[in-house]
């Protein structure tokens, strides 16, 4: 497709059917009808990131090292990458392994509740990143760039395939953290605003899980009413007078539409109104799970309320340097039930076949001990899982060296990462260009190749 | 990397034996085994057919296999580890094809083929490049032409035409059988003049006077008035922030604040109020530095002017510091191209411009010039980088205040320090551990710290004046070191800090003795005594030819790592052993505990007293050096080597530091060996025979006041720009504006008495349909309000607005705005009636009113807002605390000054849209109050007031400028 009817082309989709979003969609064409995939069919619909900032220890979780536990105290028997604190001395994983699932897959005891999953999972133990500090890496993962201002994967979501209930935003981030470049992370640098995420809550906490300015309308109904009728008498008074203005038009149109998320968006949002049992699934209630289990429920009704793309944040709290073993416990029992909930909730209601999991940090740690109890950064390996429509599930991909510090067989790069999610979702990553300061701009910049591998 | 090796090593073993069907030096082999592989992974990418060739390399001949690309030779015959093409294939360093590795046959193939010499029958080059002539570089471009012939100004006999600008306008007008639509009416052209020249509406005495006599009214003294006003520079430099980027803070991966950033903001604002030629305005803000002066206010400017370059959003933490730094030259490089020439020079980091003629050489050229300045300086913590706070110059009764206070402070300090060494060893006495009067403390006052150290002195007892912890944060990042010489011999060494349960179990402790290092963990948990905060770590030699260390680290420990001194008790000295008879002695002992505890509390009383003059002396202090945000020449000045495909790790040839060079503009002012080029740089940019200075500077300026730039994409005068409207139009004013003296008021004034502004925005059916985008501008076009004016609108409205002009909107933030981890609370932004341009400009926490309504982001310099029309903004309107506040309060004022209705929304409308209600909006409004029961309490006239209020700002005739 030439660069102009491209262009034409997602605009038009782009503005499905009268609009869409929070953020919404600039008011152009409403003639569109929605496409199935951009490029070609997409195997899932929309994609929800479970984001474990601060970056998860995948020696510790899902990459099994045997000659790790055996090596305890032992150097590093090959160079370490520059700029790193961790001593050479390799530190065995304080945690136990075992083989889970038909697929036999291992896992730490860390993760008892994901582990039940392990044969709808497609575990990637082969990532390999850019960006040895968690600002560059967490840009790295969230925008494909370590160093410059760009679009965050779900913008590029929203703006390659818009929303699917013109009510609500395409792209929601839950929780986001505000360090390591904050909004940027989840921004739509030069694509236009209204691609960047509607935030939830933030700091890895949902707060009183509302979206700024989206307050129900229902609360006065008789003056709201009043209220825009009025505004919107002003508005076709003042079209009067202009004639024909595109922009004012449009104006008039998001008075209405926010009429309608007012109405749509806080029923989205209320968690009250799910079962005692699904509460429990998620851990809703129990002290230690409670927040994220909250996230993930919230996760699944915007996923299922037609939102495309979900970010859910667990605030920068993987990050350990040293209490490696308080530090991970804790997060793991924080997020372990509420994940496996959301998995076995998806595939109770028939969604995930068509929605897309992605379970990750920014980078994994180090093998190598750095204090007494702790692991530096390591975007040189690390595992990254994923569940959901169009992989091969059961299966474990690529592997890092045999402490698990490089990632070494079929390794898998960000960019590759995310030429595979786009692919999953009908987007040729090579395709999906935006022109900015003379430039064809592309999530995967000129890297990033689909890992076909990983596809059913 | 040793690892890559490694891995080469097993391949080459895995390898094994090769084929014996073919001999890999045959033309067979290469035919049947490498031609194809080549054909089909290769060439469309890397062949004389390919759209483009990627990074230069072509695989479709010998030579271009041998020449390489940007990355250097593909192929070594005989050497295939040599062979980039045979790393690539291995998918190393690069990944070739990018589809997905190859079979491991293949790859084995390609290997023997290059050890056996890599025979190649294709000889020459079979095709060419071809660029079609649009895309060639090298091709003119309209705007790499100087003005050689100034544009006549075209003869019409119009009467429609009043100005110059005018007759450029009627000459394509006529071209196109267009015809100028009417005038706006005086109200409405009152209302967009004062938001184009100021961003706030007319006042009501403004409005009342015009309504009471139109025709006599003087539109030229009214837009004269305001462009003299302080409101133009406010308005009108925010308009250049918006180029420059302007931030109060780094954004990027560590938020850290730019507490000096609003200097060169206001300097701005100063510089549009006073007019400054605008040439005059680009040096100083590229090379205001290397600038002469006169007065220390006219230094203080000037250096002030380079935070320009200063402003960019940089990834602080970035390890590999060569790379930073080459990405801060990229960033400057990038805003200077686009602020200044209208260009993208980014693309040029890796490759030659794609579009325009702008080679990589020139690109690095460039790039010597700001690698010879300096940007960063010193961290602010491991890895983190910092820049340096530039000092100011200061009045001479200020700098000798600063040095006399700081002379007593140093004299206060001093005492202190002595009182503390007797109290330390004063209340040691008696101590078997501590009898030696020779101890050596180090206090934490005196150690060398890493990262953010909180000071403190809750628990006691403590060592000197206080302890400091790392608040449990950022493990990792912070440590401290503890450095004495001390005499040859044996000591106990032994760490002070005040224990308890939060503390952390593990703390890495690493002791430098002459024999070697001895790594110590230790519990903070427990603490020796209640009295004592010493813990022994152990005893060590030490010897007076290398400094004694003990370091203190917090990586990989949970909970506070608490630090207060280190104490070196010497063993084997006589004195020491002396002092331990001694303290075998009951008596003796217990008589010198005696004298010495009322020696320690007289000591003690000293110490608070002294403390107390500190604390007193510090309040006192004179206010503080000034510093600026601002760039300076580095210490190494020198060129820089072409990095080929942006890789800072891979150089290519020096390039003499330089100007572009494709512009037909010659003005080779050479560049001494000792300073950066910055100054040379400044101006070759601000020269009127630059070629796209002045166009791009003077459609800016169009841009704003007419809606759409004479060459649309504002910031791209290159080959994906637009062309221009009006070219000759364009390079008349252009000429006559740097005739004009760079006057930016000038400019502003030749467009608004044009009578192209005056216009109607109305559109008309005739006209629309020869030229219905209105580029040839029979109607005036619509523009939006800005977030500013929205907001600055809003708070005249409701009487709020402060006029004072602000200074650090950030002073009470620390050195992050935020702190990266998740117990951060976060920011949260002062409140403040002032324009919204001093509002702080925090980067990724922009207030909702600028995120909603398309305010510039500060990320990236730009000088064309987006207009989005999305429901935000709507519900911005609807249920922003700040609107529903401004719209009670002016509904009070409403209800409070007036007791008619009529006159009440007149005073609406003139109030915040500054002008009068039409009929209609009369009539509306009059209904909407009607629906108020009779009997209504004041409570609910004044929420229904307030609704009023509230729809008249949401509706679009407030959000838009007719």
């Amino acid at each position: 497709m030439t660069f102009a009817t491209r262009r034409n082309f997602l605009k038009s989709i782009a503005t499905v059917p009268a609009l869409a979003g929070l953020v919404g969609h600039t008011l152009e064409a409403s003639d569109a009808i929605r496409p199935i995939g951009l490029h070609h069919a997409p195997k899932v619909r929309r994609v929800i990131f479970l984001f474990m900032h601060g970056g998860p220890s995948q020696v510790d979780t899902f990459d099994y090292k045997p000659k790790l536990q055996v090596a305890d105290g032992k150097p590093l028997p090959f160079e370490a990458p520059p700029n790193i604190d961790a001593k050479p001395v390799l530190l065995k994983s304080p945690w136990k392994f075992s083989q889970h699932g038909e697929s036999g897959l291992w896992v730490s005891e860390l993760f008892p509740h994901v582990a039940k999953h392990v044969d709808d999972l497609c575990i990637i133990r082969s990532m390999h990143s850019r960006g040895q500090s968690h600002g560059q890496a967490v840009s790295m993962m969230h925008t494909g760039s370590d160093n410059l201002v760009r679009p965050s994967m779900g913008a590029w979501v929203s703006y390659g395939l818009g929303a699917e209930n013109p009510n609500l935003p395409a792209f929601v981030a839950i929780a986001p953290s505000s360090g390591h470049g904050g909004p940027r992370n989840y921004g739509a640098a030069f694509l236009p605003a209204e691609h960047q995420a509607s935030t939830i809550g933030r700091q890895g906490k949902l707060g009183d899980a509302t979206i700024e300015n989206l307050t129900p309308f229902d609360s006065d109904t008789m003056r709201a009413e009043r209220r825009l009728a009025m505004i919107q008498s002003l508005n076709r008074a003042h079209l009067d007078r202009l004639g024909r203005d595109k922009g004012v038009a449009g104006m008039i149109e998001t008075y209405d539409l926010a009429k309608r998320m007012q109405i749509a968006a806080p029923k989205v949002l209320e968690l009250n109104e799910e079962s005692e049992s699904t509460l429990r699934l998620y851990g809703i209630g129990e002290k230690a799970t409670d927040n994220f289990g909250r996230q993930c429920l919230l996760g699944r009704r915007l996923l299922e309320s037609g939102v495309r793309y979900i970010e859910l944040s667990t605030g920068s709290v993987w990050d350990q340097h040293g209490g490696l073993k308080a530090g991970h416990s804790q997060n793991a029992l924080a997020t372990d039930q509420p994940i496996s909930g959301l998995l076995t909730d998806l595939r109770q209601r028939g969604m995930l076949d068509d929605t897309l999991v992605v379970w990750g940090g920014e980078f994994g740690r180090t093998p190598t001990v750095q204090g007494s109890d702790g692991r530096d950064h390591n975007p040189q390996g690390f595992t990254v899982w994923l569940a959901g429509g169009g992989l091969q599930t059961g299966l474990a991909y690529g592997e890092t060296d045999e402490f698990g510090y490089y990632a070494q067989v079929n390794r898998v790069h960000i960019h590759d990462l995310h030429a595979t999610i786009l692919h999953l979702l009908g987007i040729d990553h090579t395709k999906l260009t935006y022109r900015y300061a003379g430039r064809d701009f592309r999530l995967t910049d000129v890297y990033g190749r689909v890992v076909n591998d990983v596809l059913s | 990397m040793k690892l890559i090796a490694l891995m080469q090593l097993t391949m080459s073993i895995v390898v094994g034996p090769l084929s014996f069907a073919q001999d890999p030096s045959s033309a067979d082999f290469f035919e049947s085994r490498i031609r194809p592989v080549l054909v089909k992974h290769c060439y469309e990418c890397h062949a004389g057919t390919s759209q483009s060739i990627k990074g230069g390399l072509r695989v479709d001949w010998e030579g271009g296999l041998i020449q390489g690309g940007d990355s250097g030779a593909a192929l070594v015959s005989g050497k295939p580890d040599d062979s980039l093409l045979l790393s690539a294939l291995r998918f190393e360093e690069l990944e070739m094809p990018p589809t997905g590795k190859l079979p491991i046959e293949i790859i084995e193939d390609f290997e023997s083929w290059i050890k056996h010499g890599a025979f190649d029958p294709r000889k020459t080059s079979p095709q060419q490049p071809q660029y079609s002539n649009d895309n060639a570089p090298d091709a003119p471009l309209w705007s790499f032409k100087t003005i050689e012939n100034v544009p006549d100004v075209p003869r019409t006999d119009s009467d429609w035409s009043e100005t110059t600008i005018d007759q450029f306008l009627v000459a394509k007008h006529r071209e196109q059988k267009l015809l100028p639509i009417e005038d706006t009416d005086p109200s409405n052209l009152m209302r967009r003049m004062a938001f184009d020249l100021t961003g706030l509406p007319p006042n009501a005495v403004d409005i009342e006077r015009l309504l009471h006599a139109p025709r006599d009214f003087d539109f030229r003294a009214y837009a004269d008035g305001l462009i003299s006003s302080a409101r133009f520079g406010e308005h009108w430099g925010r308009r250049w922030l918006d180029v420059a980027r302007y931030a109060d803070s780094n954004g990027g991966d560590f938020n850290a604040t730019f507490h000096d950033a609003w200097r060169y903001r206001n300097y701005v604002v100063g510089a549009y109020n006073a007019d400054m030629p605008f040439d005059q305005f680009i040096i100083e803000q590229i090379a205001g530095d290397l600038l002469p002066y006169k007065t220390s206010d006219e230094r203080h400017r000037q250096l002030v002017a380079t935070g320009f370059l200063m402003l960019g959003a940089k990834m602080l933490s970035e390890r590999d510091k060569e790379k930073l730094r080459m990405d801060v030259v990229d960033e400057q490089i990038g805003a200077i191209g686009t602020a200044f020439l209208g260009l993208t020079l980014g693309c040029a980091r890796c490759h030659d411009h794609k579009f325009d003629p702008i080679p990589t050489s020139d690109y690095y050229a460039l790039a010597g010039i700001f690698k010879s300045t300096n940007a960063l300086e010193g961290e602010i913590q491991k890895y983190v980088s910092n820049w340096k706070r530039v000092p100011l110059p200061i009045e001479p009764e200020h700098q000798q205040a600063l040095a006399a206070h700081a002379e007593k402070l140093k004299v206060v300090k001093q005492a202190i320090a002595g009182v503390e060494k007797l109290v330390v060893a004063e209340s040691k006495k008696g101590k078997p551990s501590e009898l030696s009067s020779s101890d050596v403390i180090v206090d934490d006052r005196q150690a060398e710290l890493v990262g953010n150290w909180k000071a403190s002195g809750l628990s006691k007892p403590f060592v000197g004046v206080g302890y400091i912890h790392d608040e449990n944060e950022e493990k990792g990042e912070k440590s401290v070191l503890f450095r004495t010489r001390l005499a040859t011999g044996t000591y106990e060494v032994a760490f002070a800090f005040q224990g308890g349960a939060t503390r952390a179990l593990n703390v890495p402790v690493a002791v430098t003795h002459a024999g070697g290092i001895a790594q110590i963990e230790v519990n903070q948990q427990k603490q020796g005594t209640a009295d004592e905060p010493y813990c022994v770590l152990g005893r060590f030699k030490f010897d007076d030819k290398q400094d004694a260390l003990v370091s203190i680290a917090t990586a990989g420990t949970s909970g506070f790592v608490v630090v207060d001194a280190i104490r070196f008790t010497p063993l084997d000295s006589p004195k020491s052993k002396s002092d331990n008879t001694k303290a075998a002695d009951p008596k003796s002992g217990a008589s010198d505990a005696a004298v010495d505890s009322s020696v320690l509390a007289t000591a003690k009383k000293r110490l608070e007293e002294l403390n107390e003059d500190l604390k007193a002396l510090q309040k006192a202090a004179p206010i503080p050096a000034p510093t600026a945000l601002a760039a300076q020449e580095a210490k190494q000045i020198g060129d820089c080597a072409i990095c080929i495909r942006g890789e800072h790790n891979m150089p290519g040839n020096v390039v003499p530091r330089g100007f572009l060079t494709k512009l037909d503009y010659e003005h080779n002012e050479p560049i001494p060996a000792d300073q950066s080029g910055r100054l040379q740089l400044a101006r070759w940019i601000a020269n009127e025979r630059n070629p796209l200075t002045a166009r791009v500077y003077v459609n800016r300026i169009w841009n704003h006041l007419m809606g759409v730039g004479i060459v649309a994409s504002v910031d791209n005068f290159g080959r994906l720009g637009q062309l221009p409207s009006h070219p000759e139009l364009l390079d008349r004013l252009a000429t006559e504006f740097t005739q004009h003296g760079w006057s930016t008021k000038w400019l502003v004034r030749e467009i608004v008495f044009s009578h192209a502004y005056r216009l109607s925005s109305r559109t008309d059916a005739a006209n629309e349909s020869i030229d219905p985008e209105n580029l040839y501008l029979w109607r005036a076009n619509r523009k939006r309000l800005s977030a500013e004016s929205i907001r600055d609108t809003l708070l005249l409205a409701s009487e709020q607005l402060e006029t004072s002009i602000s200074e650090s909107p950030v002073s009470e933030l620390g050195t992050l705005v935020t702190q990266n981890n998740a117990n951060d609370s976060g920011y949260s932004q002062r409140s403040t009636s002032q324009r919204t341009l001093y509002m702080p400009i925090v980067r990724n926490e922009l207030p909702s009113v600028m995120r909603v309504f398309d305010f510039a982001d500060p990320d990236f310099g730009e000088g064309d807002r987006p207009e989005t029309t999305v429901p935000e903004q709507a519900l911005w309107m609807l249920n922003s605390k700040f609107a529903r506040s401004n719209a009670e309060q002016i509904a009070e004022r409403l209800l409070r000054q007036n007791s008619d209705v009529t006159q009440r929304i007149r005073f609406l409308y003139i109030g915040a849209l500054g002008r009068p209600p039409t009929r209609v909006e009369q009539e509306l409004a009059t209904n909407f109050v009607n629906e108020l029961p009779l009997n209504a309490d004041s409570q609910r006239v004044a929420t229904h007031w307030a609704d009023l209020v509230q729809a008249v700002i949401a509706s679009t005739s407030f959000r838009v400028i007719d």
